[in-house]
């Protein structure tokens, strides 16, 4: 009994088994038989190949073509106006059909997305290269001590409207704080703090409304005498003006092809993209320039061999991106030169009043003023840090083919530099994160082809 | 184009070139001490124009002048010639302008700029591999030895070499940065003491732990922190550069490039034109052009990597002196002052390190192709290739910038962004 009940067990797991397997097999080859290109439509009708012999299809061009070589073989004598009609319709026909088949219109695409490329990279090489010399102009400038004037209108203002408003804040501030103070005498919960705090704290701040502006004169004197120090120092070690010679490097870095430097036909020359001189970057470098233009030393080069229409994509993309980058850079620099300007006019004014509410016991008043301080001082040693950047600028100017690496991370380093001031290690990271970023727009615009 | 265009004289451009100027411009709320004004000529350097041959009707520019035609003026009167004329132009517009003639056109034009998108990717990021690889490996230049600068030269000369660039960061920061931090040590040690003499009578802080010479003292510790910051970047930059060196030395980085062109000779052999047009397949097409974009992204990211190192050495050398001289001074305004220190070293040795982390993860980038190749698993070119690439390109684009934060959390945005990349692309937003 046992024997037979075993027997029909196997039978049954075997006949299940197989079962399974021809299920399985037959889906596995209904698949594969579902995969096959001509049943799916798949890889190999869904290139360009195909699309251009559909279109050929679609326009009937063999009838077409047959029938211009028909009207082509009339003789004149037979030639009459329905014919020439009918001829005329068959030369639009096959026109248009030849203009727009894709193995004809392909390849202008490509032509078409790398000349726009090509002029979208020079537009924006010709605004890095006007921002980036009006911005070191700007800086070359020093900033006017609005401050010194006593009696204009920015004194005048301050001293009637601001400093009268940080006294009115003080002395409500300095009851709560005193109060304050008072309480926290047998009120250990308020914390521990000095019994006269609010006598204290007011003393102090009746020194600094007033104090307010002293801070401002010397923080613009500071910048001024900051840039004066570096650019002078420049002069006496190269003899050249630091600001000219970092001018002359923008425009070096950025030294496009005008139309009238090229050519203006199909037939140019292969491009040679071996670098001229022998900087660290100047291979790179090579790959990338059409022109040098360095009026400071002389220098200009428009080699018929690097015309616009010379140059491959991977040239045309990757300067492209660099050169935008490079315009929206030191545009942001020019606007931070402006910024600067009219953010010590508002400091100036709000001084006073936030020496006012230092004597508040308010931790957002109270820290106020230690905030306008810090804002004050950094706003004055963006001039600092902007001349030490003209400075590479200007060291760096001449030691590689154009430059526009070096230059690259220099404008970055002008705005990064306000941005971060003093925290370096920010500043460090950011570069990076600037360099990563504008790799991966070169990417971008290459798989965009502009 | 056909022969006889191209045996045909060219013109060279007919534009007469504008006078660039640059010049200072108003800016009242500041004092100008120059005024700048640099000009120069855009120049015609195309070929010289030459007198053509009859048969080419004498170069492509006497094609036709409208005042004086070459062509034989034709009779008019012929009112079929006219109606044809007239009938053929409607058609042409009719049959041309129809949305129906330009779909294949606009298929093909999109798949042929992404074709040219990827060869441009693939290439240039193949240049930039190929010869920046051994610059990286090579090493940051050492802007604090002395030994680096090579004088200061002429700036006005056409091309100077890279020391004298490091000469002139030099001189300028032994004599104007250093005099300039020693000048700051003063005023920050006497606003520390009056602070400190104040923050008596209210709450002292941490300025205050340091007692009634903590001025003195801290004048004391920057007088010697100055100088020693051209000490500390030189070491922290050779020390980054001995860490690089000893990792490059277990491999051939140059293998990375022998990876890229491998591909895309690949990619070339498979995508050699048919009648004018890639045969592959559209999805390898824009497979390609997103191997090319991340092939571009990361031989450009050395190159600019590379600038960045650089041009921070320097400003962090001239700015060091300065940051040591504001420990002296109070330590409780904002960010300011006393912590600048801490922050410029930091700043120093992470900066120093970038090379070490770029060549670590190139190099394990390489022992992963050699593992696979060993264990016979290494298939090149496939979609798993190119993402384990991506996710490469992304450690190198965020680990050397934050060295210390092993979070991979951070980095899942910057990959997830590369997929959507890819998927853009896939939509065909890519090539419009």
């Amino acid at each position: 009994m046992q024997a037979s009940a075993k027997t029909t067990q196997t039978i049954i797991l075997a006949g299940i088994a197989a079962i399974v397997l021809a299920v399985t097999t037959a889906s596995a080859l209904w698949a594969q038989e579902l995969r096959k290109p001509d049943v799916s439509g798949g890889e190999p009708k869904t290139n360009a190949l195909p699309l251009a012999k559909k279109y050929d299809d679609d326009i009937k061009k063999d009838h077409l073509d047959a029938l211009a070589e028909a009207y082509a073989k009339l003789p004149p004598d037979k030639l009459k106006a329905k014919t020439l009609l009918e001829a005329g319709f068959n030369e639009a026909e096959r026109l248009m059909g030849k203009m727009n088949q894709p193995r004809n219109t392909a390849p202008a695409a490509k032509a078409t997305g790398q000349a726009q490329a090509t002029q979208m990279g020079n537009s924006a090489a010709d605004i890095a290269r006007d921002q980036g010399c009006a911005a070191i102009d700007y800086c070359s400038r020093f900033l006017k001590n609005f401050t010194s004037e006593g009696g204009n209108r920015w004194n005048r203002f301050r001293d009637g409207v601001f400093v009268p408003i940080g006294i009115l804040f003080l002395l409500p501030g300095a009851v709560m704080t005193q109060v304050r103070a008072i309480m926290a005498q047998s009120n250990p919960v308020l914390g521990q703090i000095s019994p006269i705090e609010g006598i204290s704290r007011s003393f102090i701040a009746v020194f600094m409304i007033p104090g307010s502006y002293l801070i401002v004169n010397y923080a613009v004197d500071l910048a001024n005498s900051f840039s004066y120090t570096i650019s002078q120092e420049y002069t006496n070690m190269c003899g050249t003006d630091m600001y000219h010679d970092a001018m002359c490097a923008e425009i070096r870095a950025f030294g496009v092809r005008y139309l009238s430097e090229n050519e203006g036909s199909l037939k140019t020359p292969d491009p040679d993209l071996s670098p001229y001189f022998h900087g660290i970057f100047s291979p790179a470098e090579g790959r990338l320039w059409g022109k040098l233009n360095d009026p400071c030393a002389g220098l200009f080069l428009v080699p018929p061999n690097r015309d616009d229409a010379s140059m491959p994509s991977s040239s045309i993309a990757a300067r492209s991106v660099l050169f935008s980058t490079n315009a929206a850079a030191n545009t942001g620099w020019t606007i931070c030169c402006a910024f600067q300007t009219a953010f010590f006019y508002y400091l100036f004014f709000i001084g006073p009043v936030f020496a006012g509410l230092w004597v508040w016991p308010m931790k957002v008043f109270r820290d106020s003023f230690g905030i306008w301080v810090e804002g004050v001082i950094t706003l004055c040693f963006w001039s600092f840090f902007w001349t030490t950047t003209i400075l590479l600028i200007a060291c760096f100017k001449g030691t590689d083919d154009t430059g526009i690496f070096m230059l690259t991370a220099l404008n970055f380093l002008a705005t990064g530099s306000v941005k971060h001031a003093f925290d370096f290690s920010g500043l460090v990271k950011a570069a990076g994160m600037k360099a990563a970023e504008i790799g991966e727009k070169m990417g971008k615009a290459a798989a965009s082809g502009k | 184009m056909s022969k006889t265009h191209d045996g045909q004289p060219r013109p060279d451009s007919s534009l007469t070139g504008q006078a660039i100027i640059h010049m200072s411009q108003p800016a009242p709320d500041r004092t100008m001490q120059h005024f700048y004004m640099i000009m120069f000529q855009p120049q015609k350097q195309g070929k010289q124009n030459q007198q053509g041959q009859e048969g080419g009707n004498k170069g492509n520019q006497n094609n036709y002048n409208p005042n004086k035609p070459q062509y034989p003026p034709v009779p008019a009167g012929n009112a079929h010639g006219g109606k044809i004329s007239k009938t053929k132009t409607d058609l042409i517009e009719q049959v041309g302008g129809a949305p129906q003639q330009k779909i294949a056109a606009a298929i093909a034009n999109m798949q042929g700029q992404q074709q040219g998108a990827g060869d441009a990717g693939q290439n240039a990021g193949i240049n930039a591999l190929k010869e920046y690889i051994p610059m990286i490996v090579a090493g940051n230049v050492n802007v604090a030895n002395e030994a680096a600068g090579g004088g200061i030269g002429n700036s006005g000369q056409p091309w100077r070499p890279l020391p004298q660039a490091i000469g002139m960061v030099q001189h300028m920061y032994h004599h104007c940065y250093l005099p300039m931090a020693l000048l700051l040590l003063l005023p920050g040690a006497v606003l520390l003491h009056m602070k400190n003499m104040c923050s008596q009578f209210a709450n002292p802080d941490e300025d205050s732990q340091g007692g009634p010479w903590s001025h003195i003292l801290r004048a004391m510790i920057a007088l010697f922190l100055v100088p020693s910051t051209q000490l500390i970047m030189s070491y922290a930059i050779d020390v980054g550069n001995s860490m690089t060196y000893t990792v490059a030395q277990q491999f051939s980085p140059m293998e990375i490039v022998a990876w890229a062109e491998g591909m895309q000779r690949a990619r070339e052999a498979a995508g050699k034109p048919q009648e004018r047009l890639d045969p592959q397949p559209f999805k390898e097409q824009m497979w390609q052009m997103a191997a090319g974009v991340i092939n571009m992204s990361l031989g450009y990211g050395l190159v600019i990597l590379a600038a960045f190192q650089l041009a921070l050495s320097c400003y962090l050398l001239l700015l060091g002196p300065i940051a040591a001289a504001f420990y002296t001074w109070p330590g409780s305004v904002g960010k300011l002052f006393k912590p600048i220190f801490v922050n410029w070293v930091n700043g120093v040795v992470v900066l120093s390190l970038w090379r070490f982390w770029w060549v670590l993860i190139v190099f394990v980038m390489v022992t992963r192709i050699h593992w696979l190749q060993e264990i016979g698993e290494y298939v090149p070119n496939t979609e798993w290739e190119a993402l384990m690439l991506g996710c490469f390109l992304v450690m190198m684009m965020y680990v050397p910038f934050a060295p210390f934060d092993c979070r991979p959390g951070d980095m899942v945005d910057k990959i997830l962004e590369k997929g959507k990349e890819i998927s853009q692309a896939a939509a065909g937003k890519k090539a419009g």
